[in-house]
């Protein structure tokens, strides 16, 4: 297993291909101001879905303008596949967040861009197990 | 290090009536060498006398707890106190809080508000807040068409996720029909609020900003401001405009006004007029 973790700065190598569909639940604007959000991927996909949209337009109505605060975005994978394409695919899918992160007006200088590929998974599980709630991207704040 | 001691001493021994205020940049470049407390004692004192731009620097020292304790209740105030001064920026923070609950109560009318203010001041990520609201009717009457003529502003302003949210809306419209029997309903003038005084004196510029309904057909919205010191015959100010927000320039900075907003159809005839709703500029 990898275990190396890779951190890039606002470099965005951006790509996209096909989507389909996972049962993960998104959650849609609201008042609340939370510690994290999540957007959630099919398997082996990197395109956010159009139902975690909303996600995103709620992390960038959170983000005050002038507001020099790093917002991180982490891309994780599930254990299925090759531990290094997924390392790959994780880094991908939180290029794809940052990049829509940046249509939404927020200053690309303002990310710090994790990609953990299968390891520090969200639901631990054996190697080779396909998990919806671990193929995700979670935006924080600090 | 020395410099910047020496700076915060000057400050902190001036009395604010008498002293001449450090120049920004003094504070600027405290902030930026991570002199937090230095920068936070310049822009006090510039943000005390009135100054805006101090004032939203001194917002964000306390929205991000640098040099001072994190504190979301002054961070809204300063960035209030900067919102009330026309700065762009600090109008969209302000509506960001608003909206999301963060240093003041959940209040999305007052971000719908604020949003149209700093919009009308060019900040194109509150006309993509704003779109927002009209899109999904939070704290705005729920108008798909009004959110797609923010969404487009927005667009042309560079914030690209803006014209995905077009392409959505248009094709939700495409299922819809105009009905040309259905009324016209009266937009509702919200910013300034009736009989409100604003403004410093300084400028003649001023946002004006309305609720717009839903219209049974495409729509532009006609703004006209008459000046009530004017009797001979009064001045009128008239402008077209596709968004629900506009800045307009008025023939004096101060004096009694009076303005109100048609929606009229683009196809012609028909239209809608709001209450006439009464401001002092002073």
């Amino acid at each position: 297993m990898v275990r190396s973790t890779l951190f890039v700065l606002a470099g965005l190598a951006l790509a996209n291909t096909a989507h389909g569909q996972t049962p993960a639940a998104s959650k849609p604007p609201g008042p609340a101001a939370p510690s994290s959000l999540s957007v959630y991927f099919a398997l082996g996909s990197t395109t956010v879905r159009p139902q975690d949209i909303a996600v995103l337009d709620h992390a960038s109505r959170l983000y005050r303008d002038g507001h020099p605060i790093v917002m991180i975005v982490s891309g994780s994978s599930d254990s299925t596949g090759d531990a290094s394409a997924n390392l790959r695919l994780s880094q991908e899918r939180a290029d794809a967040v940052v990049r829509d992160l940046v249509a939404r007006g927020i200053p690309v200088d303002r990310f710090q861009v994790l990609a953990k590929g299968e390891t520090d998974l969200a639901v631990p599980t054996p190697p080779r197990t396909p998990e919806p709630r671990n193929r995700n991207v979670q935006i924080t704040w600090r | 290090m020395i410099r910047y001691a020496l700076l915060a001493v000057a400050v902190f021994l001036a009395q604010p009536v008498s002293a001449a205020p450090q120049p920004l940049s003094d504070a600027d470049t405290a902030y930026e060498a991570g002199h937090f407390e230095d920068a936070r004692r310049l822009w006090q004192v510039r943000a005390d006398a009135g100054d805006p731009r101090a004032a939203f620097k001194l917002g964000l020292l306390y929205d991000l707890g640098q040099g001072v304790s994190r504190d979301p209740d002054k961070a809204y105030h300063w960035y209030l106190q900067a919102a009330e001064a026309d700065d762009p920026a600090a109008e969209f923070n302000v509506g960001v809080m608003n909206d999301s609950g963060i240093g003041v109560p959940h209040h999305p009318a007052a971000a719908a508000r604020w949003y149209a203010r700093s919009a009308a001041h060019g900040n194109m990520r509150a006309a993509y807040n704003l779109g927002q609201l009209y899109a999904t009717g939070e704290g705005v009457p729920r108008n798909p068409t009004a959110a797609m003529s923010w969404f487009e502003a927005a667009t042309r302003g560079g914030i690209q996720a803006a014209a995905q949210q077009m392409a959505e809306l248009a094709h939700a419209a495409s299922k819809r029909h105009p009905d040309p029997d259905e009324p016209f309903s009266a937009p509702l003038p919200v910013l300034p609020p009736d009989n409100a005084t604003v403004g410093g004196g300084k400028s003649q510029s001023l946002a004006l900003a309305w609720n717009a309904p839903p219209e049974p057909m495409p729509v532009r919205y006609f703004v006209q401001v008459l000046d009530l010191d004017d009797n001979s015959p009064p001045t009128t100010v008239g402008v077209y405009v596709d968004q629900t927000a506009t800045s307009i320039v008025l023939p004096s900075a101060v004096g009694h006004f009076a303005w109100r907003v048609y929606a009229v159809s683009r196809a012609g005839g028909d239209y809608a007029a709001s209450v006439w709703s009464h401001f002092t500029l002073q």
